[in-house]
C-alpha cells in the first residue's frame, strides 16, 4: 500500500512537469499582443501615398468574406489615422496612369485552430478572382485586376511566436505597390498584427491602442 | 519569513522543555506545505517568494538517532511582468506581458539525525542527495516558451517533530533547508505540516 502511494506521488509530479499552464492563463489569452516587422532594405522616404480597403478580409475557418461594418470602419480609421500621422497622404486618382505608392490591407482572424503562418494561405488572390472588388476602389476601372495575379510576399523572416494567428487576430499588410510590376511579387514592406484584438470586451480605445502600438514601435517610415 | 523564525524558536524552546518524555520512532512520514525562496538564477527570472509547494517526506530509523528516506517536493512561483517591446532581430518587434512561471521538483534521498530521539519535540539535521528538475516558463497568450534542466542536488535541512499529544502519533514538522543543485535550481524552502510516526 505504502509502495502504491508513493508511485501514483511519483508518477503525478513527473506527469505533472511536462506542462504548466499559468495561473492567469485566461488573462494572458485576453492580453492584447502587437506585433510589427519592418523590411530591413526598403527604403520608405520613396512612398507618398497610399489606399486602404474599404473593407477587412473576415477569415472564418476555411471561408474568406470581405466585410464592411462599424467595426471595420473604425479599425480603418486607426490605420488611416496613423498612415497621417506618419506623412502618407491618400491617394486620389487623377488619371488613369496614375496609382498609389502603398496599399494597406487588413484582415480579421475570426476562428482558426490551427497554427497558421502569413503568406500561407489567406489567398492574396482574392485580388485575383475577385476584381470586381478590388480592395481599395472596388469597380474602379483605373485599376482591373492583373490577370497574372496578384501573390504580395514577405521579405523578412517571420518569427513563429510573432507570426501565427488566432482567433480575433487583426493583420495590417502594407504593400508596395509603387515598385509593382505586371507578373511579380510585390513586397508587403510592413505587415502589423494584433492578437486578441477582436475578441472579449475590449473597447475601441483599447483596440485603437494596440494598433498604435504596432506603429509606432516599428513604424512604416524611414526612422534608422 | 520572520513568523517562521519565531514559530521555529519557540519550538526549540518547547522541544528543551520536553526532553526525555517522548516516544522513539522507527518510522516516519511527513506531509508538508511548501514555500520556496529562490536563490541565484532563478531569482533573476522570478525574485520573489513562491508559496505554492508540497512536499512529502519518511525515513526508517536504523538507529535510535539516525533515519534513511527520501523526501519529495513540488512547487511553483509565479510573476506577471508588465507589457514593454521586445525586439526580436533588427526587423521585427512584439508588446507583450510575459506571465513567467518556474516549477521545481527536487528527489533526494535523505539521511537524518535527530538530537534528542526520545525527546517530546524531537530535532533533526538531515542531509539530502539526489537530482531535481527545474524548468522556467514564459507564457505569451496560447504560446509557451520553456527551459527545462536537471541537475545533481544536496540539500542540508533542520526541522522538527512536535506530536499533538504525549502518545499521539500524529503531530506537527516544521522543517526548513537549502537546495543546492547543479542546474539552476537554487533554493531556500521552507516546510510545515503534518508527520505520522510509528513508534
Amino acid at each position: 500500500m505504502k509502495k502504491t502511494f508513493l508511485f501514483f506521488l511519483v508518477t503525478s509530479l513527473l506527469v505533472g512537469s511536462c506542462s504548466f499552464f499559468n495561473d492567469d492563463y485566461q488573462e494572458t489569452l485576453d492580453q492584447f499582443v502587437s506585433v510589427a516587422y519592418r523590411a530591413d532594405e526598403t527604403d520608405f522616404s520613396q512612398y507618398k501615398t497610399y489606399v486602404i480597403a474599404d473593407s477587412i478580409l473576415y477569415v472564418d475557418g476555411d471561408k474568406n468574406v470581405r466585410k464592411k461594418n462599424d467595426l471595420t470602419n473604425e479599425v480603418k480609421s486607426v490605420v488611416a489615422d496613423q498612415m497621417n500621422t506618419l506623412g502618407y497622404s491618400p491617394f486620389i486618382p487623377n488619371d488613369p496612369t496614375s496609382r498609389p505608392d502603398l496599399i494597406v490591407d487588413l484582415s480579421y482572424i475570426v476562428t482558426t485552430t490551427t497554427t497558421i503562418y502569413p503568406g500561407y494561405w489567406w489567398g492574396w488572390d482574392y485580388w485575383y478572382y475577385y476584381d470586381w472588388f478590388y480592395p481599395y476602389y472596388p469597380y474602379d476601372p483605373y485599376y482591373p485586376y492583373y490577370p497574372g495575379g496578384f501573390y504580395p510576399y514577405y521579405p523578412y523572416p517571420m518569427y513563429p511566436v510573432a507570426s501565427s494567428y488566432s482567433t480575433g487576430s487583426l493583420t495590417i499588410d502594407i504593400v508596395d505597390f509603387k515598385n509593382y510590376k505586371k507578373d511579380t511579387n510585390p513586397a508587403i514592406v510592413w505587415h502589423g498584427l494584433v492578437r486578441s484584438i477582436l475578441i472579449s470586451t475590449h473597447s475601441s480605445e483599447e483596440r485603437a491602442a494596440a494598433i498604435k502600438q504596432c506603429f509606432e514601435m516599428m513604424p512604416p517610415a524611414n526612422t534608422k | 519569513m520572520k513568523k517562521i523564525y519565531t514559530i521555529a524558536i519557540a519550538l526549540l524552546v518547547a522541544a528543551t522543555s520536553f526532553a526525555q518524555s517522548g516516544h522513539r520512532y522507527s518510522q516516519v512520514y511527513s506531509f508538508n506545505w511548501q514555500s520556496s525562496l529562490p536563490l541565484g538564477k532563478p531569482a533573476e527570472f522570478i525574485p520573489s517568494m513562491g508559496f505554492n509547494g508540497a512536499n512529502f517526506n519518511f525515513g526508517f530509523f536504523v538507529t535510535d538517532n539516525i533515519a534513511i528516506g527520501a523526501d519529495f517536493s513540488w512547487g511553483y512561483n509565479q510573476q506577471t511582468v508588465d507589457p514593454e517591446v521586445y525586439n526580436i532581430g533588427d526587423n521585427c518587434a512584439v508588446y507583450a506581458a510575459l506571465y513567467k512561471t518556474t516549477q521545481n521538483i527536487p528527489m533526494k534521498a535523505q539521511f537524518k539525525y535527530l538530537f534528542n530521539p526520545t525527546g517530546f519535540v524531537k530535532v533533526y539535521a538531515a542531509a539530502g542527495l539526489g537530482a531535481t528538475s527545474y524548468t522556467e516558463y514564459i507564457q505569451i497568450q496560447e504560446y509557451q516558451f520553456s527551459d527545462s534542466s536537471w541537475g545533481f542536488l544536496m540539500s542540508p535541512e533542520v526541522g522538527i517533530y512536535v506530536p499533538f499529544g504525549k502518545h499521539s502519533h500524529w503531530g506537527a514538522n516544521v522543517a526548513a533547508g537549502y537546495n543546492w543543485a547543479t542546474n539552476k535550481a537554487q533554493n531556500l524552502y521552507f516546510n510545515v505540516g503534518l508527520f505520522f510516526s510509528v513508534f
